[in-house]
């Protein structure tokens, strides 16, 4: 589907602060990075580094203050839902419909004609293996089964290009494991381009083929780590010597920032897997 | 609440309502208050069973219902339209919304005589009078409404493509649908209590209509069958739109 070496996003010089009461606060200072198309990236920081933030100006949600983000070599000017699609925590799926309403309603904002909109739907369910949960609404179901609606449904949508935000941060340990094991082989299949954004290192190095690492905030790119490692990944990998080295890289790079984002919030970030 | 709870509350309450029409009886039968003040409950009785097989009393009915229902669906076009329209900009809430929680304070039916002379006394001043009393509670449990929805909701959405009617349609309606039926039920006594009160200050017909006659001619047992029906209809009415509220309410939890 996409040329290996063809550049499907680039972001350059990209800048943002929030507005706020007293003076603005810089979240993204000059960020600059190229994904290419099929690759799998992770967005990795501190709490607070402005990630998110990053993940959004990329999927067009938010214009940044300064800089330029170009898809496939053009300028992007706001959301492009038939080339990029989100998958959002649990918690974005909407509460009033069931799991294939959840998807249908995706699919009719997204333009898709009514005809296509059943089948695909159920073709994602299958893909994340939540097909018999069809007709439950979300309160129904446990947070790794939600995270896998919330999966399909940025699936169904049939983009080449795949946006998550913190797809782990609410799921369990041992839930994180499985899904993350699931999710190496589905992406490898499908061929995306997926950028992730996560606190946790070790789902960084297990699915990423490379790794953005940021500064706190506010943030800026520190490093990039590459993982050679083909997809899909088993748990053998997590065992791995190369793993280990990698994890180990992370952190070293990592301890300094989240330090210094602990001093400057004053406060103990949410979760920084360790 | 367990099942043996909520017997023994309605048994208290049953128990409590059956008291109340004892102690009516004995005043009846002891002869306690002039009946011109206060009805024998047997005289109450008769009057009642009279109006209500009176088909002039569904011309009343129907008087004071229809203006009802129409001052009230005119709020709620109304209501809903304005909090939407508010709840889309947050200047327009911070703006708008103080000035209509204020509104909304105001004993309403000092308005009244105004709106009789703009619409003389027939149904017209009433409805206009329900309709402005509906119209606070809606207009701003819509907004409360409105900007409940979650923004997680709202951002998915948008990236997802959403039109904006499609956003009204399938996020921020469902979203904020509990609270603004919330709005709907707590718009309906004001609404119906300005209706009557309209009738029974000055009009020529309908339930509050029959309410001040039967009282100026002094035939108060006849007034309080009014009253009495007046009563079941509220309550009537009011128990339709809690059901729905907490049946909805549990659809989506």
């Amino acid at each position: 589907m996409n040329a290996q070496t063809a550049a499907a996003i680039e972001a350059q010089g990209v800048s943002h602060a929030f507005s706020q009461a007293t003076a603005p606060l810089a979240v993204l200072s000059d960020v600059s990075l190229t994904i290419r198309a099929g690759e799998m990236v992770s967005l990795l920081g501190p709490s607070g580094c402005g990630k998110s933030t990053l993940l959004n100006i990329i999927g067009g949600l938010l214009p940044p203050n300064a800089g330029s983000v170009r898809l496939d070599g053009q300028a992007l000017s706001g959301i492009m839902p038939h080339k990029m699609s989100f998958v959002f925590q649990e918690n974005a799926l909407f509460p009033w419909n069931t799991v294939l309403e959840n998807l249908l309603v995706a699919l009719e904002f997204q333009g898709v004609p009514p005809a296509q909109r059943a089948p695909r739907a159920a073709a994602a369910l299958a893909a994340v293996h939540m097909s018999e949960f069809s007709g439950f609404y979300p309160a129904q179901l446990s947070g790794g089964m939600k995270q896998r609606v919330a999966l399909a449904r940025g699936l169904s949508l049939q983009t080449d290009i795949l946006l998550m935000d913190e797809p782990f941060a609410a799921l369990d340990e041992q839930t994180r494991m499985v899904f993350g094991e699931d999710l190496s082989v589905m992406l490898a299949e499908t061929g995306k381009t997926i950028v992730m954004v996560t606190h946790s290192l070790s789902e960084a190095v297990f699915l990423s083929d490379r790794i953005f690492v940021m500064t706190s905030r506010p943030g800026k790119i520190k490093a990039v780590v590459e993982v050679k490692k083909e997809h899909p990944r088993t748990p053998d990998f997590v065992v791995s010597e190369q793993f280990a080295a990698i994890r180990s890289e992370l952190y070293e790079l990592l301890h300094d920032e989240i330090r210094r984002s602990v001093e400057s919030a004053q406060q103990i970030p949410k979760r920084d897997d360790g | 609440m367990a099942k043996s709870d909520r017997l023994a509350t309605r048994l208290v309450q049953a128990g409590f309502f059956i008291t109340l029409l004892a102690a009516w009886t004995i005043e009846s039968a002891l002869h306690l208050i002039n009946p011109i003040l206060f009805p024998r409950i047997g005289d109450v009785a008769t009057n009642f069973l009279t109006v209500i097989t009176t088909a002039a009393t569904l011309t009343d009915i129907w008087t004071t219902m229809s203006t009802f229902g129409t001052a009230y669906i005119i709020a709620i076009v109304l209501g809903i339209t304005v909090g939407y329209i508010v709840s889309t900009s947050r200047l327009f809430t911070k703006t708008y919304e103080p000035m209509l929680a204020a509104f909304y304070t105001v004993p309403l039916l000092i308005f009244f005589p105004t709106f009789i002379l703009f619409f003389g006394t027939g149904v017209k001043s009433k409805m206009a009078l329900g309709c402005l009393a509906a119209f606070f509670p809606i207009a701003l449990n819509t907004i409360a409404g409105f900007n409940s929805v979650d923004l997680n909701l709202r951002t998915a959405a948008m990236s997802f493509g959403a039109s904006r009617l499609q956003m009204l349609r399938r996020v921020l309606l469902p979203g904020a649908f509990p609270i603004i039926l919330t709005g709907l039920r707590v718009a309906f006594i004001p609404c119906f209590a300005s209706v009557l009160a309209g009738e029974i200050i000055a009009s020529d017909s309908g339930l509050g209509h029959q309410i001040s006659q039967n009282a100026q001619m002094m035939e108060t047992a006849r007034m309080f069958a009014y009253v009495i029906l007046v009563i079941i209809i509220a309550a009537a009415f009011n128990l339709l739109l809690s059901t729905w509220e907490t049946r909805r309410g549990r659809a989506t939890a």
